[in-house]
C-alpha cells in the first residue's frame, strides 16, 4: 500500500539523480529514479508517477523528446523539467510544451516540493493508481 | 610634367631658394598654408623661412630645416617627414620628402603629398583588426562560460540535495544540532555559488539570443566590411551571389555575424596556400522554404569525407595555434537559432559551409 506520492525522477547523472531522491525521499515522496528518458518511458507500462522530474540536457531522448512522446501517447503526467543550462527562450519551450514548471539547477527542497505538491494537485491523474487516459 | 602631378612639388637651388614649384604647391599656399614656412613660394628662401618657423617654435620646421640642409650638403641623399595639422575637417596628414636634385649646380627637390587616405586605411584596418579580436574573444568567452555552468550546475545540484536531504533526515537531539548547522551552511553555500555562476554567465554571454528581423544579405555585407583589409592582405577575392528581396530571417545579427567571420576567416585560411590569382571567395543567400540559407564557398583543398562532421567537435583543429573552438562554437549558435550549419564537399574542390536561420518577420 503506497500513501506517499510516486515522483519520478529522470537524470542522465548518476550522483544527481541519486541526490534528488534522497531529497525528495527525505521530504514523504516516494522516488523513484531513472537515467536516460528511454528508460522513464519504458516503466511507464507497469506504473505511473504522479509527477516527473525530468532533465533537459540528455544523450539520447533530452527532456524535450520526452515531453513530446508523454504529449503523443496521451500521457497526462505532470512534468517539471530542470535543467544545468538556464536559456530564457528554452524555459519558454518547455512551459508552451506543457510544463508545469521548469527550474534551473540546484534545485532547492523549498519552493521543490511546494511546486510539486501544486502539481500533484492539479494534475488529472489525482489517483496514485495507473490512470486510464483513453 | 611638374604641373600635372598631384603632388605638390618645389625645387630648390643650391642655397636653399624656391626656383620652381608646381601649381599644387602654389595652390597650397595661397589657399591652405597653415604653417609659416609653408607660405614660401618661388623666389622664396625656404630655408630661411623654415628657421624663422623653427625659431619661433614649430617641431616640424625644424626637423625639415636639418633635412634640406643634409640634402643639400650631401649629407644625406634622401628625407621623409611624416606630420599632421589639425584642420576643421579632422587631421590632415603629409608627407614632406626631400631629395637630391641631380643636377651639377646641385639643389633639392620637396615633394609634399596628402597621405590622410593611406592613415584613415591603417587605422581602420587597426580598428577592424580589434572588433574582429573582441568578437571571436566574447564568442569563446560566451560559449565557455554556457560550458561552465552546466559543468558546475550538476555537481552543485547533487551536493545540494544531498545536504537538503540529511537536513531532513536528522534526527532533532541536542548532541546534533551542529551536524544541522553544518548542512545548513553547505546548502548556504552551494546556493551562493550557484548564484556567482549566474551572474559571471550573464556578464560574459549576451545571455538569452536577441532576436529580431534582419538581412541575411546587409549581414554578409556587414561582415566583408568587417574583413576587407583582412581580405585584401591575404589577396582573397570576393565574389557574391546574394538572392535578391530573400525574405528576413529571425535572428541575433551580431552572433550571425560571429559565426559568418568566423566562416569567411576559415576559408581564406584554407586558401592561403593558393597562387594569389586562385584565391577565390564565393557567399551566396538563397531561400529554402520557411530557412534561409547562407553558404561561404572557398576553392582550398577541401575537407575529406570522413571528416566533414568531426571538424565540428570540441578541440579538433587543422591550424597550428587554433584552439579547435571556432566550428563548434559558430555549429552551436547556429543551432540555438533553430538553424543547422554542415560543411560539404566543394563544386570544384574546396569547402562549402553552408547554415541556415529561421525566416520570421
Amino acid at each position: 500500500m503506497e500513501l506517499r506520492p510516486l515522483i519520478a525522477i529522470v537524470d542522465d547523472e548518476e550522483s544527481v539523480r541519486r541526490a534528488l531522491g534522497r531529497m525528495l525521499a527525505a521530504s514523504s515522496f516516494a522516488v523513484e529514479i531513472f537515467g536516460s528518458g528511454q528508460e522513464f518511458l519504458d516503466s511507464l507500462q507497469t506504473r505511473r508517477p504522479r509527477c516527473v522530474l525530468l532533465d533537459y540536457q540528455m544523450p539520447g531522448l533530452t527532456g524535450r523528446d520526452v515531453q513530446r512522446r508523454l504529449a503523443q501517447a496521451q500521457i497526462r503526467v505532470p512534468i517539471i523539467v530542470m535543467t544545468a543550462h538556464d536559456q530564457p527562450a528554452l524555459r519558454e519551450q518547455c512551459l508552451a510544451d506543457g510544463a508545469v514548471a521548469y527550474l534551473a539547477k540546484p534545485l532547492k527542497r523549498v519552493p521543490l516540493v511546494e511546486i510539486i505538491d501544486d502539481a500533484i494537485g492539479m494534475g488529472p491523474t489525482a489517483d496514485p493508481k495507473p490512470a486510464d487516459e483513453s | 610634367v611638374l604641373a600635372s602631378i598631384h603632388d605638390q612639388i618645389a625645387v630648390l637651388n643650391q642655397s636653399g631658394v624656391i626656383i620652381e614649384a608646381n601649381q599644387s604647391w602654389r595652390r597650397f599656399v595661397e589657399h591652405s598654408a597653415s604653417r609659416a614656412f609653408e607660405r614660401a613660394s618661388v623666389g622664396d628662401h625656404f630655408l630661411n623661412a623654415c628657421a624663422s618657423a623653427a625659431a619661433g617654435g614649430d617641431p616640424v620646421a625644424s626637423t625639415l630645416l636639418e633635412h634640406v640642409q643634409e640634402v643639400l650638403g650631401e649629407l644625406n641623399a634622401r628625407h621623409r617627414l611624416e606630420f599632421s595639422d589639425a584642420t576643421q575637417h579632422g587631421a590632415v596628414w603629409y608627407e614632406i620628402c626631400v631629395e637630391r636634385l641631380h643636377r651639377p649646380e646641385g639643389g633639392a627637390v620637396i615633394t609634399r603629398t596628402d597621405i590622410s587616405a593611406q592613415k584613415q586605411a591603417v587605422t581602420e584596418a587597426r580598428e577592424q583588426k580589434q572588433q574582429l579580436a573582441h568578437l571571436s574573444r566574447a564568442a569563446i568567452l560566451g560559449e565557455l562560460s554556457g560550458a561552465f555552468a552546466h559543468e558546475l550546475a550538476q555537481p552543485l545540484t547533487s551536493i545540494l540535495g544531498n545536504a537538503e536531504a540529511a537536513l531532513q533526515l536528522l534526527p532533532p537531539a541536542p548532541e546534533l544540532a551542529e551536524i544541522g548547522e553544518i548542512l545548513r551552511d553547505i546548502i548556504k553555500d552551494d546556493v551562493r555559488a550557484a548564484e556567482v555562476i549566474q551572474r559571471l554567465r550573464s556578464m560574459l554571454a549576451r545571455g538569452e539570443i536577441q532576436r529580431e528581423p534582419a538581412d541575411l544579405n546587409q549581414i554578409v555585407r556587414d561582415v566583408l566590411t568587417l574583413t576587407r583589409s583582412d581580405l585584401v592582405a591575404r589577396n582573397v577575392s570576393v565574389s557574391l551571389r546574394l538572392t535578391e528581396a530573400l525574405p528576413r530571417v529571425l535572428v541575433d545579427p551580431v552572433q550571425i555575424q560571429q559565426v559568418l567571420l568566423n566562416l569567411v576567416i576559415n576559408s581564406c585560411e584554407a586558401m592561403a596556400e593558393l597562387p594569389v590569382g586562385e584565391r577565390e571567395l564565393t557567399i551566396e543567400t538563397r531561400s529554402q522554404g520557411a530557412q534561409m540559407e547562407c553558404a561561404v564557398v572557398d576553392r582550398g583543398p577541401g575537407i575529406p569525407r570522413d571528416q566533414l562532421d568531426r571538424i565540428f567537435q570540441p578541440f579538433v583543429s587543422s591550424k597550428k595555434h587554433g584552439m579547435g573552438l571556432g566550428l563548434t562554437i559558430c555549429r552551436s549558435i547556429i543551432e540555438a537559432h533553430g538553424g543547422r550549419l554542415w560543411a560539404e564537399a566543394g563544386p570544384d574542390g574546396g569547402a562549402v559551409f553552408r547554415f541556415t536561420a529561421p525566416g520570421g518577420t
